[in-house]
């Protein structure tokens, strides 16, 4: 499905936020690269899409109504095998449910799994003053905690996104460190970049998460993406 | 971009509606200064009075014989849509409300009173500054709301949503050297917005510097773009209000909840390279290593002037502001050896000149054989940086304070930024706050950026470097 059919889909079912699956496609189109996801909704289509992607794989669950996948025991990793798959989907679907009974839950995402990286974020949101402003970070869990994040205006030129790199503290952690190999700072700008120019096209999108974007020496990779839309306009 | 505003600043007449006759009114104030320094005929609004400082005065502005270019109201808040009626029936082409008490009280009365201000306004083509501000502050016209401003006019440009905050600027500036182009207080912003007279003032060829106190912005996208062009034109420093004020958006991302209203103002200010200034202090330190020392792109410090544990407190507060104190270079350590093989081998970055004592080297000598090489990139001296603290320099803080000042002279004359620091605590002795204002005044006088204290001075030089180093690449 493209960008506007994804958008106009989520409208007509009165939805601001996008799922894993659509905010990923949307986020391909953009020209950012993102692991292969796919819809399952059933244990066997589960299945059939791990075969297909590629083992091993990932289950995450998949509901307008769930925020944090992973409180609910909604994400299952390091599938090896189809067994694993399968039971991965049903303890998914049963503790999302017990945890959440009054979620409306579409599924799973299936997806591979990517190699281990520097977790990053790249996300976007809507300023009431200044409109889009793209955000860059250290990825993971303590994103929120640590606050060690850098931001630009859309648009934002090249040397906007050079900096956003360069400010953080933890730019040693990205240019090798430790077990970690220097990751391919280039890539990152290019992201940052194509995410500006999706932005500029897509006033409708209100905020936006890559988190997290798992850095390499080479490349790169987005394993979550998040998507909400604006209010429609009444 | 902005420079079809001009005419505003150059009217060929002006009216004060409400002009008083109590000396402690604004329509006293400003007519009194409009009277005696700007050069067209200015008329005083009254309708009780029948001549205000010897004028004669008008009832309405309709009855002024000639064209009336720019009115200033002073008038209450219920009188103000008739100055308007007035005002566009005589072709006005700018009016300026000191008048308060509309959208900024939160009632709806005064939003409307301001919506149909703006709609009778528009329709005739004639612009509105404010409401609720103090307005214009053009020295070389001959335009100013306070009688202490200066008439001496620079190139230092000021937008601020604040009267108090533009007045302070203005005063305390003027006391550290900064003389002004343009200063507008905007108040409200009915009309002309910040945006407007950013762009202005970006293309004002007046103006070298521009300054602001913002509080909110009604136009983000436009006010940004107009920050990038003007900061790649002029320096451009502003100071935030209500930075704490958190934006209340509902976020559901991480980004959402990270980018708060300040976080966004800062990154604003970063990519646009402005100086985003934390207190009226830091704004009017900016201003001052402006519009005082030429351009640094370098990092690198010397100090000098002061003494013992003041000199260890000042490198490490300089390199806590982000500058460097690099050692004395080898080839300069020879020269001072030469001159004096045991001073000139104990000397160090920051120069203590008080180990020199019997010495054939002068504090003034080190401080230009190290100046003078191209490594370093700004100098800092001490003229008066601590507290007097013995009998001799109590009776006469100057002397000693007027060579190091000398000394410092050397620096800037070879081009390099230099910043003086002279202590602003206040003396209980009438000869001593009255030698230390002297010495203050004779700084100023000489060109010297001058600073409280050295982390100040610091934090001012480094935010000159980062401007200069951002425009450089941004070019």
């Amino acid at each position: 499905m493209t960008t506007a059919g994804i958008v106009e889909a989520a409208r007509r079912a009165g939805r601001t936020l996008l799922s894993e699956v659509e905010s990923k496609q949307l986020l391909e189109e953009a020209g950012i690269p993102v692991v292969p996801t796919r819809l399952a909704t059933s244990r066997a289509e589960a299945v059939r899409i791990a075969n297909e992607i590629g083992l091993p794989a990932v289950l995450k669950v998949i509901s307008p109504d769930i925020t944090h996948k992973s409180d609910v025991g909604g994400v299952k990793v390091g599938l090896e095998t189809a067994g694993q798959v399968r039971s991965a989907y049903d303890s998914i679907m049963s503790s999302a449910r017990a945890a959440a009974p009054t979620a409306s839950i579409e599924g799973v995402s299936v997806q591979s799994m990517a190699e281990p990286g520097v977790e990053v974020i790249v996300g976007a949101t809507c300023d009431p003053q200044f409109g889009h402003v793209v955000m860059f970070g250290l990825g993971g869990v303590l994103v929120e905690m640590l606050r060690d994040v850098s931001m630009r205006l859309v648009p934002v030129e090249p040397r906007d996104a050079r900096a956003m790199i360069r400010e953080i503290k933890g730019l040693p952690l990205l240019q090798g460190y430790r077990q970690y190999a220097p990751c391919d700072l280039d890539s990152l700008e290019q992201v940052i970049l194509g995410l500006s120019r999706f932005l500029e096209e897509h006033p409708e999108v209100r905020e936006l998460d890559l988190n997290p974007v798992l850095c390499y020496p080479k490349g790169l990779v987005a394993v979550d993406a998040r998507v909400v839309l604006e209010e429609p306009s009444p | 971009m902005g420079l079809e505003l001009d005419y505003i600043f150059h009217p060929r007449s002006i009216a004060v509606a409400g002009a008083s006759e109590s000396p402690d009114k604004f329509g006293h104030t400003y007519f009194r200064n409009v009277l005696e320094h700007f050069s067209g005929p200015v008329y005083p609004i009254n309708g009780r009075a029948t001549e205000i400082l010897g004028e004669r005065t008008y009832a309405s502005v309709r009855d002024v014989p000639g064209p009336v270019d720019y009115v200033v109201s002073a008038v209450p808040n219920n009188a103000a849509l008739g100055l308007v009626d007035d005002c566009v029936s005589k072709g006005v082409k700018a009016l300026h409300f000191f008048t308060a008490r509309f959208s900024e009280t939160g009632s709806e009365e005064g939003a409307q009173m301001e919506r149909d201000m703006l709609a009778k306004a528009k329709a005739a083509g004639m612009r509105i500054l404010g409401p609720n501000c103090m307005g214009l502050y053009y020295p070389k016209e001959g335009i100013a709301w306070g009688r202490e401003f200066p008439w001496e006019y620079g190139n230092v440009g000021i937008i601020s949503q604040s009267g108090g905050n533009a007045g302070e600027v203005i005063s305390v500036g003027a006391v550290r050297g900064l003389r002004f182009s343009k200063v507008i207080s905007y108040g409200n912003a009915l009309d002309l917005n910040e945006a407007d007279l950013l762009e202005y003032l970006a293309d004002d060829p007046e103006t070298q510097l521009i300054g602001g106190y913002i509080e909110g912005v009604k136009d983000g996208r436009r006010f940004a773009k107009a920050l990038g062009y003007a900061s790649r034109r002029k320096p451009v420093v502003l100071l935030k209000g209500g930075r704490t004020q958190s934006g209340t958006n509902m976020a559901s991302s991480h980004t959402g909840s990270l980018a708060g209203a300040n976080e966004v103002w800062e990154a604003m200010c970063r990519q646009m390279g402005v100086v985003n200034a934390f207190s009226m202090e830091d704004l009017l330190d900016s201003l001052v290593a402006f519009a005082r020392m030429p351009a640094a792109t370098g990092v690198n410090l010397l100090v000098g002037g002061g003494t013992g544990g003041k000199g260890v407190m000042s490198a490490d507060e300089c390199e806590e502001a982000g500058l460097q104190l690099p050692p004395i270079p080898d080839s300069v350590r020879e020269e001072l050896v030469e001159k004096d093989p045991f001073f000139g081998a104990w000397v160090t970055n920051p120069v203590d000149g008080s180990i020199m004592g019997g010495s054939k080297l002068t504090p003034h000598d080190v401080i230009s054989m190290i100046a003078a090489d191209p490594d370093f990139n700004v100098v800092i001296n001490g003229v008066a940086p601590s507290v007097p603290s013995n009998g001799r320099r109590s009776r006469r803080p100057t002397r000693s304070s007027r060579m190091l000042e000398r000394t410092a002279a050397i620096a800037s004359e070879m081009g390099k930024p230099v910043a003086l620091v002279i202590a602003d605590y206040i003396p209980d002795n009438d000869k001593l706050l009255k030698a230390s204002a002297e010495l203050h005044r004779q700084c100023v006088k000489d060109g010297f950026a001058v600073f409280p204290t050295i982390s100040r001075a610091a934090r001012a030089i480094r935010r000159l470097v980062d401007y200069y180093r951002w425009r450089e690449e941004a070019a």
